[in-house]
């Protein structure tokens, strides 16, 4: 069954590459729900576990983990008083369908309550490649708004110029900057937007490495430093400084499971602290950073 | 009673008749010194009264959900409510209400009305009234100071019949400073507490939830006279009180009394001892192999929190920072060296020069305000606020029960002034500062506690809602808890 999850995981992402890969583990596990076999709840929700553990060995993002966890917490929300464990299964399946169709919608929400903060003419910073800043600016394009997008060429993986292809279909003129290159291009902003793998409970967002760089350099600026995201990002992690992030998502998951030495490998993700962030979008509505910790309480008890 | 009656006072002078400049600044001081539930009280049940005077006021009323709710809510919000009318159209000024509860007696100590009222209270409860003592720096001339080689029970001895002496006990205590840190006093108000709630009988005629709670009253005066009560020890009395007064009039004596001491001991178990507990285990998720983590005077928390660390074998070390008159610090370096924690020792002025090699700083807190500052001992701001240069990470750990719905941002409106005879220092045999009170220029300043703003704070450790929150979540674990309750 190990390997029919992450075939099944493997193949959500292949089929929909617009996806976030949490939504393809949420409609796995779903999958996984449909089809388990087991007899009570208490082994259910622990084969869940074990099944999104098995998904983060093979996508070691954040959105993986939370996204699975707050899967977990949605379908059991509340109490579970059918003496049935198939009536139990079906409330539980309803409700994971139901939630899968929330998050489903919640791009199109971030996207409508972000692009009214593009202004006509406006020039954006962005970096590497996000498709909840693409849809966003894809939006803003569809508004007839006249703007121009600078993207940081991420390395790594140069994700950057993907976006950059993306934009030049919108017909976006578009221009991708060296890593080194933020500070040089920030006074010629207007904003930053920026998306994120997760959001954690200070407010604060794991993103792509470079991120915290970027926020930096518009604090200096005193340009706004925006976040879009989706709340199924959302993360009960509290780091307080770049090292205290786990290992776990630092890195990709075929490093996690191949070197023992971290200390000659580069991390891929980076924390950016709340005091830098000037507004998140999500499709719980537009929130400050110390507003984050409210909805987490409210997710979560 | 009494403010109704100031309140439709004002409202109905002259001076209400028209719209001039200075009718906002009128209605306004008449009416921030009164406590919402009274406004709110005035509102809903003469809305039509009200709604004739105000017709000529140009103003603005709505009903609002009126009721309990508005004190917690404006509590929630921090303060601030707008109260509306629904009938009245006249949509000119809009008034907003600070929910300002009445100024507490100990920080309006110069206001010689506040005092004459103190003592006529006093008088009634039989409780010696405690002299200031020495020149007061006239920043802080609003609180009181006290000596310690002058305790209430010196000149005049208290009755029994008066006060239990369990609380007399506890009262010279606090007063000596042989009972310091807030969840000691805590602890040991609420055992006080307890054996007057043993040794009580109803008297005839009387009902247990009233009269207990009348008889208490004169030991918080007399204990607030031997020093000034902490935030957690105020939650604490709130809780009895509210104990005491739930208990329904058909429960026999007996019943009643093993009831609430059950009520009492569980607040002590789960408040202070079971959130210790559970403070401690996500507190120690922070702690990695490797760190130094510094700490501020005594806070029995966080000695708490590093035993437990080091008993689950994590590698670090700490560094004691201590200041005087009080040095505290002493006292936590005691404790970790005795468990084998490697300790260093310094000043508080030498604070810059030891926080490059710090990974992290434990604080404790006295109490956390409802806007997220934190109350703590005097020094605490200046280490957060180093160490926010320093780009430190600053834990602060508190539980639950010393959150309170005050709203304060800075040291100097409540805070506690202690003995100013403590500053002085023999050194080499010299004494200067023995004959300070004859310098008429000359005042020493012994503050006791200082508030810290919640940017210099990263995290905070807690027992309720999620564990770790960040200081601006503090509001919203009050009404999480209110909720509950």
């Amino acid at each position: 069954p190990e390997d029919e999850l992450v075939e099944y995981f493997r193949d959500q992402m292949r089929k929909d590459p617009d996806m976030a890969s949490a939504v393809a583990a949420i409609r796995t596990l779903l999958e996984f729900l449909k089809r388990d076999k087991g007899e009570t709840i208490l082994g259910l929700r622990e084969s869940l576990t074990s099944a999104t553990t098995c998904l983060t060995g093979v996508d070691s993002s954040v959105a993986v983990s939370s996204g699975g966890e707050l899967f977990l917490r949605f379908i059991s929300l509340t109490s579970l008083e059918h003496q049935d464990l198939s009536r139990c299964k079906k409330v539980m399946e309803e409700r994971g369908e139901l939630f899968l169709e929330k998050i489903s919608m919640s791009r199109a929400k971030v996207a409508k309550l972000c692009h009214t903060f593009i202004k006509d003419g406006a020039k954006i910073l962005t970096h590497s490649y996000s498709r909840v800043v693409l849809r966003v600016l894809e939006k803003a394009a569809g508004e007839k708004k006249r703007f121009s997008v600078y993207v940081t060429e991420s390395q790594p993986d140069a994700a950057g110029r993907q976006m950059a292809e993306a934009l030049r279909k919108l017909n976006v003129p578009v221009t991708v900057v060296l890593d080194a290159a933020v500070g040089y291009v920030l006074e010629k902003v207007d904003l930053v937007i920026v998306g994120a793998e997760g959001v954690v409970e200070s407010g604060g967002i794991i993103n792509k490495i470079g991120t915290y760089q970027l926020a930096l350099c518009s604090k200096a600026h005193n340009k706004p430093f925006y976040v879009v995201a989706e709340s199924f990002k959302f993360v009960r992690l509290y780091p307080l400084n770049q090292q205290d992030v786990p290992d776990k998502f630092k890195y990709k998951a075929d490093t996690l499971k191949t070197v023992e030495n971290f200390s000659e490998e580069h991390p891929v993700i980076d924390y950016t602290p709340p005091s830098l962030i000037t507004l998140l979008f999500t499709d719980l509505g537009v929130l400050t950073p110390s507003a984050v910790s409210d909805e987490l309480i409210k997710l979560y008890l | 009673r009494e403010m109704r009656k100031d309140l439709a006072k004002s409202l109905q002078s002259p001076c209400f008749g028209g719209s001039e400049p200075g009718l906002q600044t009128n209605f306004f001081s008449s009416v921030t010194s009164f406590s919402f539930d009274h406004i709110s009280h005035l509102v809903t049940g003469k809305t039509h009264h009200l709604l004739n005077i105000c017709s000529s006021i140009d103003t603005t009323f709505t009903d609002f959900p009126l009721m309990p709710h508005i004190a917690g809510c404006g509590a929630q919000t921090g303060g601030r409510n707008v109260l509306v009318n629904r009938h009245t159209v006249e949509k000119v000024t809009l008034f907003v209400f600070s929910v300002v509860k009445r100024l507490p007696e100990h920080i309006q100590v110069d206001n010689p009305d506040v005092l004459k009222k103190l003592a006529k209270k006093l008088e009634r409860q039989q409780i010696p009234l405690r002299m200031d003592y020495g020149y007061k720096v006239s920043l802080f001339s609003h609180l009181h100071q006290y000596s310690r080689k002058a305790p209430l029970t010196q000149q005049v001895s208290i009755p029994s019949t008066v006060i239990h002496p369990a609380v007399v006990r506890l009262g010279l205590q606090y007063s000596q400073g042989i009972v310091t840190g807030s969840n000691a006093r805590s602890v040991a108000l609420l055992h006080a507490f307890k054996q007057v709630i043993r040794d009580y009988t109803t008297p005839p005629n009387e009902e247990l939830s009233r009269d207990l709670v009348n008889k208490l009253k004169p030991y918080i005066s007399f204990l607030n006279q031997c020093r000034p009560l902490s935030a957690s020890m105020g939650n604490a009395i709130k809780y009895i009180k509210k104990e005491i007064s739930n208990i329904p009039s058909q429960c026999k004596e007996e019943e009643a009394k093993s009831k609430l001491l059950n009520c009492i001991e569980c607040y002590i178990n789960e408040k202070i001892i079971l959130a210790a507990k559970a403070i401690a285990k996500s507190a120690i998720e922070k702690i990695s192999d490797g760190d130094v983590i510094l700490i501020y005077g005594c806070s029995s928390l966080v000695n708490h929190i590093l035993c437990e660390a080091f008993e689950k074998s994590r590698k670090f070390r700490v560094i004691v920072v201590d200041s005087r008159p009080r040095l505290e610090g002493r006292e936590a370096l005691r404790r970790l060296v005795q468990k084998g924690i490697s300790c260093t020792y310094v000043l508080i002025s030498a604070v810059s020069y030891v926080l490059p090699e710090v990974s992290k700083v434990f604080l404790g807190a006295h109490a956390l305000l409802a806007n997220g500052y934190v109350m703590s001992r005097v020094g605490t701001s200046q280490i957060a606020l180093v160490a926010k240069a320093f780009n430190v990470p600053v834990l602060v750990c508190c539980e639950t029960y010393k959150f309170c719905e005050r709203v304060q941002t800075d040291s100097f409106v409540s805070n506690e002034l202690d003995d100013p005879d403590d500053l002085i220092v023999t050194r080499k045999g010299k004494t200067h500062l023995k004959d300070w009170q004859e310098v008429p220029s000359l005042g020493l300043l012994n503050l006791v506690y200082d508030v810290t703003p919640p940017d210099f704070v990263d995290l905070v450790i807690t027992d309720l809602g999620l564990g770790m929150i960040p200081c601006t979540s503090v509001p919203v674990v009050l009404r999480v808890k209110n909720v509950d309750q």
